[in-house]
């Protein structure tokens, strides 16, 4: 991953040290100094060697742009994102299990159509439009949250502890909502199919047939033998949800990795960028990992050492 | 022209300042939270160069002396004491020698001297330092220390701008703080992200990627600013701003877009600042061939620049584009410009001439319409940043007008980090631009001369020996009126020779909360007077009542 972004940050066009982009007259010395500074001016596979050095002792770099090093960029910014992340996860995974839920319950009726049709229409939402949108209709037509930031820039620092934290959450309602509410689309409508697989099944019928309620039969049975591909998409969603990040920041002023990772790429600030990467890579194989782990836990059958799992 | 009269005039009588704040009583206090794009980069003097950045550090560091309201930046005429008190010139005028305020302080309690004065030249002069404005000190022969009090500035040779390059270009540092720091090591310095400087604000709290706050220096040796907080808070998005704007969780946007107007206007408590703006729009032509550097196939006939300037109706792009928040520049400059000359004389909106002037430069119209020449058809590429809007809109307005003569055009989108580095490299045929130049006269010598090819910005490679002397004369008399002769002179001769299609000069408008009384707002920075800015304390809110002890704590 390291290797890829080095080699596809490098082949886009643009200079790191091309002058602000409101004044690239910057003189050709001013820039070839700091291209130096900066290491620039050595040949690419010169650069990539140290890079490579760098990364395996746990450093990666310094920002041209930040003038800091990356990990203290890194280690300021991902708190929020995960903030902002983890939040619009719990969110989105509540609200998608429960519309599929409701459902499944409803299965054929008017609700599951027209849960149906909306969980579709805002599945197919652009982030950047829902949040924008989002904004002005919360922020300004309804002014119900603040309009972007993660805190009050001024009233913040002489708050008191409970309004301080109250501030912290009145600034990440809205953004992580949006985000959650893109996701929890998409996952109704894995969980509705899901659900929809295992209805017929026969421990089900037995179920019904014992007299259990329907809400436990969906709740206590079905929910649990149909968790598996929503634990993958859980899984895979944390690094995912900071990719939605990028633009949800952007729009609300989030301070985090996802406006962090857009400035960089816009300055060609190549050892951000890069960082950002490996750390996108590094979630989704943690992703992957806590997947696994919950697959156990959710399946006994996978618990087992050895033996195949009886496909069902 | 009427138009650009009336704005002109509504922005010197001070309509641009919100003078309907200021009903109530004018005392110390207030907070105003500035919607930026972006954060600031670390608050080092020397490295200030973009915007946001710009912004702060000049509220928190003085110059020896600043720019008036008038921004002449000939002789000393209206400059404005700020650490220097007094000034003398020497018999020969080669030598300013500046006379600190001995009650100027920094931050922290250290008097300023003249040891900062002479460290802040030696670090802006030292090219290991990597400073832009390094190459603007180069007539500057030495500055010597006669006391701690006394800074004298010699000069290699007279000019009209010495006072400035003295004065404009450099922000006094605090040797204390930084002179034991190698200036190689000076870009990275913690003092960066804490700095302490000699301004009538000084540094309160930065939180990165969110907001900066600065609150009034009370001991300030020019009085404490008016207001007590300025926070400038990162809207990373227009939408994200204007937002802010309207739900009141910002007092000031710097930039407002004409579309966004009406909405302002039915907020009672929001007023539109209009202001002076010196930046201007152009199509530039590259006169080199892209990469090899011999003349350029097209561009490298003036008869046939003229023509395509003649094609283009100007004043119906600037509506289309605008609507009324712009105008038609005269030339190379923007009508804010101190050396503007509106009077130049420009090519006219023609296209039967420039048809004409194409037919007998040999290129006729093809079967398809566009114009051919020994098989070779009259076409090139306009690079059009992604990023603005304005620039995007005229080119395919450019696009659509030269069709109608038999160009073809073809726009090549392009962000905007790579489209200047491909106009540095010369690696383009046509773009729209905007310059913004700094108040300094010799900003038309940076762009359009010979020398600038090498050391400026003339990436269009436009040469004219004539326009060079024009400018140099213009540039070495310190009789303004010879002065204005020879740039007139000049624009005459850029006009002519159209290395450009001088397309826009916008209006800038900025939105500020009511209560707010901005007074004016400079064109080459309207930030300049935010420590006058005041909230009357009738019209103040609850963040306009924290005061500054709660700041101190």
């Amino acid at each position: 991953m390291t290797t890829a972004t080095f080699i596809l940050i490098h082949l886009a066009p643009g200079d790191p040290i091309g002058g602000g982009l409101d004044d690239p007259r910057v003189p050709a010395a001013v820039r070839a100094h700091w291209r130096a500074v900066y290491g620039l001016d050595q040949p690419l596979t010169t650069q990539f060697v140290r890079y490579i050095a760098s990364a395996a002792r746990g450093q990666f770099g310094y920002s041209f742009a930040y003038n800091e090093p990356v990990s203290t960029i890194l280690a300021r910014a991902l708190p929020r994102s995960l903030a902002l992340a983890g939040t619009a996860l719990v969110l989105s995974f509540v609200a998608g299990v429960a519309m599929a839920l409701i459902q499944v319950a409803r299965h054929g009726t008017a609700t599951d159509r027209i849960l149906g049709i909306t969980s579709l229409a805002v599945y197919s939402l652009p982030e950047f439009w829902l949040g924008q949108v989002a904004l002005l209709t919360f922020a300004y037509v309804l002014p119900i949250f603040p309009a972007g930031g993660m805190v009050d820039p001024v009233m913040h620092p002489y708050m008191g502890p409970v309004a301080a934290l109250w501030d912290r959450i009145d600034h990440l309602i809205l953004p992580a909502l949006t985000l959650a509410t893109l996701s929890a689309a998409g996952i109704a409508r894995f969980q509705r199919a899901a659900l929809l697989d295992v209805a017929a099944d026969d421990y089900l019928r037995t179920a019904r047939a014992k007299g259990v309620p329907e809400r436990q039969v969906l709740m206590r049975h079905a929910l649990r033998n149909a968790a598996l591909p929503v634990i993958t998409l859980f899984g895979l969603a944390l690094p995912g949800f900071l990719g939605g990040t990028v633009f949800i920041e952007k729009v609300f002023s989030w301070p985090g990795i996802g406006s962090l990772a857009v400035d960089a790429v816009t300055a060609r600030d190549y050892p951000v960028v890069i960082a950002c990467a490996v750390l996108g890579s590094m979630l989704v194989a943690g992703g992957s990992f806590v997947a696994d782990v919950l697959y156990a836990v959710a399946d006994p059958r996978l618990r087992r050492a050895t033996g195949p799992v009886r496909p069902r | 022209m009427l138009a650009t009269a009336l704005w002109s005039v509504a922005c010197r009588s001070g309509d641009q300042s919100n003078a309907s704040a200021g009903s109530g009583g004018k005392s110390p206090g207030g907070t105003v939270v500035i919607s930026v794009s972006a954060d600031a980069e670390p608050l080092i003097p020397p490295y200030a160069n973009q915007q946001q950045t710009r912004l702060i550090v000049e509220q928190l560091f003085d110059r020896l002396a600043d720019l008036g309201d008038s921004v002449n930046t000939i002789g000393d005429r209206g400059f404005v004491p700020h650490l220097a008190e007094r000034w003398d010139w020497s018999h020969d005028s080669l030598a300013i020698t500046f006379h600190l305020d001995p009650r100027a302080r920094w931050h922290d309690g250290v008097p300023v001297r003249s040891k900062d004065v002479l460290y802040t030249y030696r670090v802006y002069s030292d090219t290991a330092a990597g400073i832009d404005a390094t190459t603007q000190l180069s007539q500057i022969d030495s500055v010597t220390t006669p006391d701690s009090l006394t800074a004298t500035f010699w000069f290699k040779h007279r000019y009209p701008e010495q006072f400035f390059d003295a004065t404009y270009q450099m922000l006094i540092c605090p040797e204390h703080l930084l002179g034991k720091i190698k200036v190689a090591d000076l870009r990275t310095a913690p003092f960066g992200r804490n700095p302490v400087g000699d301004g009538r604000f000084r540094f309160s709290a930065w939180s990165p990627g969110a907001s900066v706050t600065i609150v009034a220096d009370t001991a300030n040796y020019k009085g404490r600013a008016e207001l007590d907080r300025v926070v400038m808070a990162v809207s990373p998005t227009p939408a994200g701003a204007i937002a802010k704007i309207y739900s009141g969780d910002a007092d000031f946007l710097e930039v407002v877009h004409p579309e966004d107007i009406p909405e302002i206007r039915k907020h009672p408590s929001l007023t539109i600042l209009p202001y002076l703006d010196p930046s201007y729009g152009f199509l530039w032509f590259n006169l080199r061939l892209p990469k090899h550097g011999g003349p350029h196939p097209i561009f490298a006939s003036r008869p046939l620049r003229r023509a395509l300037f003649m094609a283009l109706d100007r004043t119906s792009m600037v509506r289309n584009v605008f609507d009324t928040f712009a105008v038609v520049p005269h030339g190379p400059f923007a009508d804010a410009d101190q050396v503007a000359d509106t009077t130049v004389a420009s090519l006219p909106y023609d296209t039967a001439a420039a048809g004409r002037t194409l037919d007998s430069l040999g290129w006729r119209r093809g079967p398809d319409g566009i114009r051919q020449r020994n098989g070779k058809p009259l076409a090139f590429t306009i690079l059009v940043t992604t990023s603005s809007k304005p620039r995007s809109g005229m080119s395919l307005l450019a696009q659509d007008q030269l069709a109608r003569i038999g160009v073809r055009v073809s726009l090549e989108p392009v962000e905007i980090r790579t489209l200047a580095t491909r106009l540095m490299t010369g690696d383009f045929d046509a773009t729209v631009w905007v310059w913004k130049p700094d108040p300094s006269m010799s900003d038309l010598k940076q762009t359009w001369t010979i020398p600038a090819e090498r050391f400026g910005t003339n990436w269009g490679s436009y040469e004219n020996r004539a326009f060079d002397g024009q400018v140099d004369s213009a540039l070495a008399t310190r009789d303004i009126a010879q002065m204005h002769a020879h740039f007139h002179q000049a624009y005459t001769i850029i006009n002519a020779d159209a290395p450009a299609v001088w397309l826009y000069q916008p209006h800038q408008m900025a939105v500020a909360h009511r209560r707010i009384n901005t007074g004016y707002l400079r064109p080459d920075s309207w930030w300049v007077h935010l420590p006058d800015w005041y909230i009357p304390e009738n019209e103040r809110i609850p963040r306009d009542r924290i005061g500054l002890a709660a700041a101190q704590q």
